[in-house]
């Protein structure tokens, strides 16, 4: 069989490996265990703090991990045992674009052998009152919420 | 016995640390390959390295292939704490030298279980 036979077909962004990236994560690096809400909408407060990262590859892709500073600040208060009032915007900023590098990383891994293989850019993230990212229409994208009781995170994939 | 973290990640310096100080040592922060190279030269005896691998300016495994050839320093274990998880680079990385490779994410229960196995210690 030729290796091309050996690669998995994705017709659409597997976003399924992206959730559980991002479950893992968070559950193995803070504790908590989050749960996917199957229908909501979007709020300009999950925008506050962004965790992105650049998918590089046939399919390339856009990674991000959006919260609010409530949500925040309970993650990366259990990441790193700093109480919550003694971490700063830099921390806070810091540990959602760490979690957002682990996503890609893990997601990497279950990718390797389709069609969705990518390289890493460097991690980065954008802050602010009212950030939207906004893309063509049709651009094909995945989105998903993923809560538990202080936690309240919008993962969303969309294919350059 | 002191230790030294190299990452750019504030918060993740932060992790290990922590951890390294429950186990009753000490450790040392750098957030990046050049700033660890200025704090080994210095008067602090490091006995243990915790290295990120994808850092702006010389990456981890820059560093580790640096110390390696240094007679002062390479004798130091070095554990690899990275998001780098395909098997290709845990190779390379051994062959350049690490003494453990974690994996990003990881509990905190596995990284104390690395720093122990890295000072020879028994794990229960």
């Amino acid at each position: 069989m030729s290796a091309e036979n050996d690669i998995k077909k994705y017709e659409v962004i597997p976003g399924h490996v992206f959730v559980a990236a991002l479950l893992e994560s968070v559950e193995r690096m803070s504790g908590f265990v989050l749960t996917e809400v199957k229908a909501f909408q979007e709020s300009e407060q999950d925008n506050e703090i962004i965790g992105a990262m650049v998918l590089q590859g046939v399919n390339s892709m856009l990674l991000t991990l959006g919260t609010n500073k409530k949500s925040a600040a309970p993650l990366v208060s259990f990441m790193t045992g700093i109480e919550t009032e003694d971490l700063d915007q830099e921390l806070l900023n810091d540990g959602i674009t760490e979690l957002i590098n682990m996503v890609g990383g893990s997601a990497r891994a279950s990718l390797e052998a389709t069609n969705y293989k990518f390289i890493l850019s460097v991690p980065f993230t954008l802050v602010g009152e009212g950030v939207k990212i906004v893309v063509k229409k049709r651009t094909d994208s995945f989105m998903a919420k993923l809560v538990c009781d202080q936690l309240n995170l919008m993962l969303r994939v969309y294919k350059l | 016995m002191k230790m030294l973290t190299i990452d750019d990640s504030a918060v993740v310096r932060r992790i290990i640390s922590a951890a390294v100080v429950v186990l009753g040592y000490e450790c040392l922060e750098a957030e990046s390959a050049q700033d660890a190279l200025d704090l080994l030269q210095g008067p602090e005896k490091i006995e243990l390295i915790f290295l990120d691998w994808n850092m702006p300016g010389m990456n981890g495994l820059e560093f580790l292939k640096k110390i390696k050839q240094d007679e002062q320093f390479k004798h130091i274990p070095v554990v690899m704490v990275t998001t780098e998880n395909m098997p290709e680079s845990v190779i390379e990385a051994v062959k350049a030298g690490v003494s453990h490779y974690i994996t990003k994410p990881f509990s905190i229960e596995e990284l104390m279980k690395k720093i122990i196995e890295s000072l020879g210690g028994e794990v229960n």
